[in-house]
């Protein structure tokens, strides 16, 4: 078996991953991990699911590489195979009200003002997405982290157009309440 | 001025959401009206801040345990333990053995009044069925008729009915012991791998 390195294009590996090669599969899960997780963090907004759900993206994809275009970048594919993934799970179970790692997530102590001053304005957004009802986060991830159009996401979480405006309208509507004074 | 976009025409323009015709009036509008562009400015900043939102950290590197998980899928058919070769051998050997060994009490226990020459009667019926099919065959019923002969003149052992339920016995005992270890080595394998 060959051994790309950490040099090799996605492409390379995602070759190399079809031909069965998985420790080639592992340098993408290397370069996309933290990508992939904060798509099922901002989904599920539970850290711990977030890492299991962000591993269990991983083995789908490589279940399903013959279907991917290697044409296209394996990021944003792969990202949507965890919100995809994220979202089925939503689906059929209750989802856990969004709770905020505070622990690991708080800027650390010692750092120079402005550095901690934006940290904890990156972290007050990110509560606030967090703190969103599950049917908001989905449409505020899908649309602005996942660049999808209003159909393709009408069509990903099989709601009605209408719906996908309203809940999205209305996630920034609060998002704007809630972090509005930040905004400069 | 003109009534001010509402916001869902605020939202739909800077998600690029309108038609030409309908996204060069809001252009237009708002090149015009300072508030619906103040706005829509405060809308494109909330975009900004939330798509700008770093990534929460990751505190673990799971790309070992993905590997391994898609090796523990994907691995090959496993090899047998030893022991279990070792097992399956014993137990085909024993099995050989008894059966070199029942086979002649069991004919001569045959009930030969009333069912006379039977075994000679079945490898008959035989090879002449397999002679009518090929003339190429005839060997083979010569064949049959010589190893039945020589299974009649096999010496009969001094084995009574205990012995051989010893052998029938020890049969069962190998092939509990080859499936016990199967059946532990396929529990050794889980289905799929905790990560």
């Amino acid at each position: 078996m060959t051994d790309p390195g950490g040099d090799a294009s996605d492409r390379d590996l995602t070759l190399h991953a079809r031909r069965g090669e998985t420790e080639a599969f592992g340098e993408l899960v290397r370069r996309y991990q933290t990508s992939v997780f904060n798509v099922c963090y901002r989904l599920t907004g539970e850290r711990r699911e977030a890492e299991d759900l962000a591993q269990e993206a991983f083995i789908r994809a490589y279940e399903r590489l013959a279907n991917y275009d290697l044409d296209r970048p394996f990021g944003p594919w792969m990202r949507r195979v965890a919100a995809n993934l994220c979202l089925n799970r939503l689906s059929i179970q209750h989802p856990p009200e969004a709770v905020i790692d505070e622990e690991h997530d708080k800027a650390e102590e010692g750092e120079p003002e402005t550095i901690r001053e934006q940290a904890e304005r990156a972290e007050s957004v990110r509560a606030a997405i967090l703190s969103l009802p599950p049917h908001y986060r989905a449409v505020i991830e899908l649309r602005h982290f996942e660049d999808m159009s209003y159909d393709d996401i009408a069509s990903a979480l099989k709601i009605p157009l209408s719906a996908v405006k309203s809940h999205l309208f209305r996630a920034r509507k609060i998002l704007a309440e809630k972090i509005g004074h930040e905004l400069h | 001025m003109p009534n001010h976009l509402d916001d869902d025409t605020l939202n739909e323009y800077l998600d690029s959401a309108l038609d030409a015709a309908r996204r060069a009036e809001v252009d237009a509008h708002l090149t015009a009206c300072v508030d619906c562009a103040a706005r829509v400015e405060k809308l494109r900043l909330l975009f900004t801040a939330i798509e700008s939102a770093p990534h929460a950290p990751l505190h673990r590197d799971f790309s070992a345990s993905v590997v391994a998980a898609l090796q523990e899928r994907h691995q090959p058919a496993p090899v047998l333990l030893p022991q279990l070769r070792v097992a399956f051998a014993m137990q085909a050997i024993v099995a050989l053995i008894l059966f070199a060994f029942a086979a002649p009490i069991a004919m001569q226990a045959l009930p030969v009044s009333e069912t006379p020459q039977f075994t000679q009667q079945v490898f008959d019926a035989i090879a002449d069925t397999l002679a009518e099919w090929s003339a190429s065959l005839a060997l083979a019923r010569q064949t049959v008729t010589n190893a039945a002969s020589a299974l009649n003149d096999l010496p009969l052992p001094a084995l009574s009915l205990l012995a051989l339920s010893l052998g029938g016995l020890a049969v069962t005992l190998m092939w509990l012991v080859g499936n016990g270890l199967l059946i532990t080595q396929l529990n050794r394998r889980p289905t799929q791998q905790r990560i």
